[in-house]
């Protein structure tokens, strides 16, 4: 084991990173970093990540970006401390970190899940990010759509409250279906957990629409991917999750 | 009363001063030169830059000064763009950061945010080498260093 509490911040050794100003146009002025960053404040860590695979500037960019610390801050509370990386930034040591973690983090609300008490649909899962651009018809700059294939992981609550303003079809071939109590619950085991599906008058004898049955687990679950998720369990993103740490600890050494 | 406002090249704009104050540079030097008819030089910015900057300012002209709303939290995001501003950052890309820097030096915080809202909107959805091409930015990493960054950069995704 190297010694963690060696000077945790050093000059970097590589060649110079342009400092003050680089440049994303290819013609005159350039954008300061101090914009770069302001671009940057709204986006989601996803988004950042990918933004700062583009280039050395948008890596210098996204790396020295002071968000990382505060989300660090958000997920394991104020007082919590890291061991940052020797050689690097402060800011990318964090970013490291949380990527590292990223499987257990909600991208927006950031709090810290945990593979021991959570059940998987209380995990981050990926969500279409939300889009709050409401012209999209006449105005191609902003109409361009957003690639469903990337989306921004949320946690249940944030899943909830986003499905709440943008609720989720009720898929066809449910709304004509009828289908007996019991089947139904089969279905959706953890459904009872819901009083009003717990306490509501049903009889095992009788047939019913699955339509309220599938909303109540979506609020349950946060949406169809929570549905989803309640089915399987999280040892991928645990796994994932550790190997990455453990590749953190030993970039440290 | 009205203010003369100079471009880069020379063109005269006339104001009306609570449409100029929108900039708090210019506002600054408002009031440190005092009441004067002299012409305002803005030696960064082109005509074509300055006359989208004053549509925005004169339509803007009676919004309440922004209060401070840098909560530093991560969690308090918007996207949301207004219509009207929306249309008026329907501009080609080199127009939409002629007018980030110009509201950036003519420090007008709205303008500049939403400015950097529409950059981030155009970021969001895609992936490295598709914001590469939207921007016209040089993919300058060596093979070595792409693979490096593939192992320690990638937020939930790898599976």
């Amino acid at each position: 084991m190297t010694d963690l509490d060696a000077p945790i911040v050093e000059p970097v050794k590589t060649e110079p990173l342009v400092q003050n100003e680089p440049t994303i146009i290819r013609s005159k002025p350039g954008v300061p970093l101090e914009v770069w960053q302001r671009i940057c404040d709204y986006l989601y860590p996803s988004q950042l990540i990918r933004l700062s695979k583009v280039s050395s500037l948008t890596q210098h960019a996204v790396c020295n970006l002071p968000v990382w610390s505060k989300v660090f801050a958000l997920t394991h509370g104020e007082k919590s401390r890291l061991h940052l990386l020797p050689k690097l930034p402060d800011s990318q040591s964090y970013m490291y970190y949380m990527c590292a973690i990223s499987p257990k983090v909600c991208e927006q609300c950031f709090k810290n899940c945990d593979f021991e008490t959570d059940r998987p649909s209380a995990f981050p899962l990926p969500t279409i990010a939300p889009s709050q651009t409401r012209c999209t018809k006449d105005i191609t700059y902003h109409g361009e759509p957003v690639d469903k294939t990337f989306t921004v992981h949320l946690c249940l609550e944030c899943r909830r409250e986003f499905f709440d303003i943008k609720p989720e079809p009720i898929p066809k071939d449910i709304v004509k279906k009828m289908d007996s109590y019991s089947n139904i619950i089969a279905r959706y085991p953890d459904i009872l957990e819901v009083p009003s599906i717990r306490d509501g008058v049903y009889s095992n004898s009788m047939n019913y629409s699955e339509v309220i049955f599938l909303t109540a687990a979506r609020v349950l679950h946060g949406g169809d991917v929570g549905i989803i998720a309640s089915r399987q369990t999280t040892e991928i993103q645990q796994a994932v999750t550790s190997r990455r740490l453990q590749q953190y600890v030993s970039s440290g050494n | 009363m009205p203010v003369t406002l100079t471009s880069l090249d020379n063109q005269e704009f006339k104001v009306d001063k609570e449409v100029a104050e929108r900039s708090i540079l210019i506002k600054n030097m408002i009031e440190d030169v005092g009441e004067s008819d002299a012409p305002i030089p803005l030696p960064n910015v082109s005509a074509a830059v300055l006359t989208k900057v004053i549509e925005y300012c004169e339509h803007h002209r009676n919004d309440p000064v922004q209060v401070q709303d840098e909560t530093d939290d991560p969690r308090k995001r918007s996207n949301d763009i207004e219509e009207w501003d929306m249309k008026f950052m329907q501009v080609d890309q080199e127009m939409l950061f002629e007018i980030i820097l110009a509201a950036n030096y003519l420090d007008i915080k709205p303008l500049l945010d939403v400015g950097c809202k529409t950059v981030a909107n155009i970021i969001k959805g895609k992936t490295p080498e598709e914001i590469r091409k939207a921007f016209n930015i040089v993919n300058d990493f060596t093979p070595e260093e792409e693979a490096q960054i593939k192992k320690e950069n990638e937020w939930a995704e790898d599976r």
